[in-house]
């Protein structure tokens, strides 16, 4: 099952980015390397979020950044 | 700018006005409840009379740099790497909040709505519609937010005259019972808020004809203001100080609504309001995120970058948490903080160009 959502991310991400790329005029490097690079990151996400869903992503950041200054408020 | 379209004035008003006025519609009336009580719809009416510094502050900044966007216009207030790192604050702003209105949306489609699709479906679905939107540009933007927000205020204001049999006026007497403070208290959470009009910072330069822009800009404001007032007083005339109790106020208030016998349901023309308009509160940041990204990497062509931003959204939307509670407890406590130092982050941007100006210090060409 986990092997699916794998697959399927992967997929997505793969489609999304080859869309994109066959679009792009010709020689606009700065464009692909800034898609490519997006679509990585958005592909290492998505498989971090998958597969140890116990990890704490981008929101938990957030807050932990700020928990010291939650406790003014109530 | 990067994109070479132009909305007009009244079309920013509207996405504007879609900033805060539909998460306000169905969060404000619990969030500032606790605090308040039956005060709870003076909230947004303090927070939006002190916000107002942090509009007219964008909008004098925009003034100063009237055809570029925040991520160049930074570097010429602060110098070059301090100018890059505002504009990352920007980009990471407008992206975050995308990700976190898509969760809130997730939450509340699917524990009213749709309880047993799956909830990647639900956000998935938005979010690529989203996506596409913003690949099209500012002007397809523009021309959604010009034919929604109206038909969704139209919506509202039947809805709000269809409760009026159902008011109990006593409910919201005493008015300041205990005082202005709990009604205070309870404005922290919507003038926090007031950091999205950092995106003016981004589409001002789009506009078409640069005159005026600060009555639109004001009536956009305005309107949100009394929106969520309302929302708010209507929700206390139909539960007391009850309110903040329920899980979403307005939408059991809309569910007191019963027209003959023929007419049942009318929780979904809610959703006829609510959907449209976080759908242009989305694309309204997505936007501000793709192009503020194009701009920062200094690209010529921002449309690849849309539905990849939009999967990794859709990713960070899920990403660590695991519940409801988890993720209510965080928007009533560390949300607050975020929102507000970037709030403070436009206003500092401001304070240095204005002083910079007066010293004249600044380059503007």
């Amino acid at each position: 099952m986990i092997w699916m959502k794998v697959a399927g991310i992967t997929v997505v991400v793969v489609i999304i980015a080859c869309f994109e790329w066959v679009r792009l005029d010709i020689g606009r490097v700065r464009e692909r390397v800034v898609l490519v690079s997006i679509a990585g990151l958005s592909w290492i996400a998505a498989l971090m979020a998958v597969l140890f869903p116990e990890m704490p992503g981008p929101i938990r950041w957030v807050e932990w950044l700020y928990r010291p200054l939650s406790g003014l408020l109530s | 700018m990067v994109d070479k379209g132009k909305i007009s004035r009244g079309q920013l008003a509207f996405m504007l006005y879609s900033l805060m006025a539909y998460d306000g519609l169905l969060l404000i009336p619990k969030i500032a409840g606790e605090k308040a009580g039956r005060d709870l719809w003076l909230s947004p009416v303090w927070s939006h009379l002190t916000g107002i510094m942090m509009v007219l502050a964008m909008l004098r900044l925009s003034r100063m740099f009237p055809e570029e966007s925040i991520i160049v216009y930074s570097k010429r207030i602060l110098g070059k790497w301090l100018g890059i790192a505002a504009g990352f604050i920007f980009v990471f702003y407008a992206f975050y909040l995308t990700s976190v209105i898509l969760r809130i949306y997730t939450d509340f489609i699917s524990s009213v709505f749709l309880e047993n699709t799956p909830t990647v479906v639900i956000s998935g679905g938005i979010m690529f519609l989203v996506a596409y939107t913003a690949r099209g540009g500012v002007e397809v933007l523009g021309r959604l937010a010009q034919l929604f927000i109206p038909a969704t205020i139209v919506v509202f204001v039947i809805l709000s005259i269809l409760t009026i049999p159902e008011w109990e006026l006593s409910n919201a007497l005493p008015i300041l019972g205990k005082g202005p403070i709990p009604s205070l208290k309870g404005a922290t959470v919507p003038f926090t808020w007031f950091a999205g009009y950092i995106l003016l910072g981004l589409y001002y330069p789009l506009l078409s004809d640069k005159r005026k822009v600060t009555l639109f800009v004001m009536t956009a404001w305005f309107g949100e203001m009394i929106t969520l007032a309302a929302s708010g007083l209507i929700s206390v005339f139909l539960f007391g100080e009850y309110t903040s109790t329920l899980n979403y106020p307005f939408i059991e208030v809309v569910r007191y609504i019963a027209l003959g016998e023929f007419f049942q349901h009318i929780d979904a023309l809610l959703l006829a309001v609510w959907l449209p308009g976080t759908f242009i509160e989305l694309a309204t940041y997505h936007y501000a995120t793709v192009t503020g990204i194009a701009e920062w990497t200094g690209l010529k062509n921002y449309r690849a970058l849309s539905f990849t931003l939009g999967f990794l959204v859709l990713v960070v939307s899920y990403w660590g948490i695991t519940s409801d509670i988890d993720f209510e407890r965080y928007l009533a406590t560390s949300h607050i903080w975020f929102d507000f130092s970037v709030l403070v982050f436009g206003l500092l941007l401001f304070l240095v160009a204005w002083i910079r100006s007066k010293l004249g210090a600044l380059k503007y060409n």
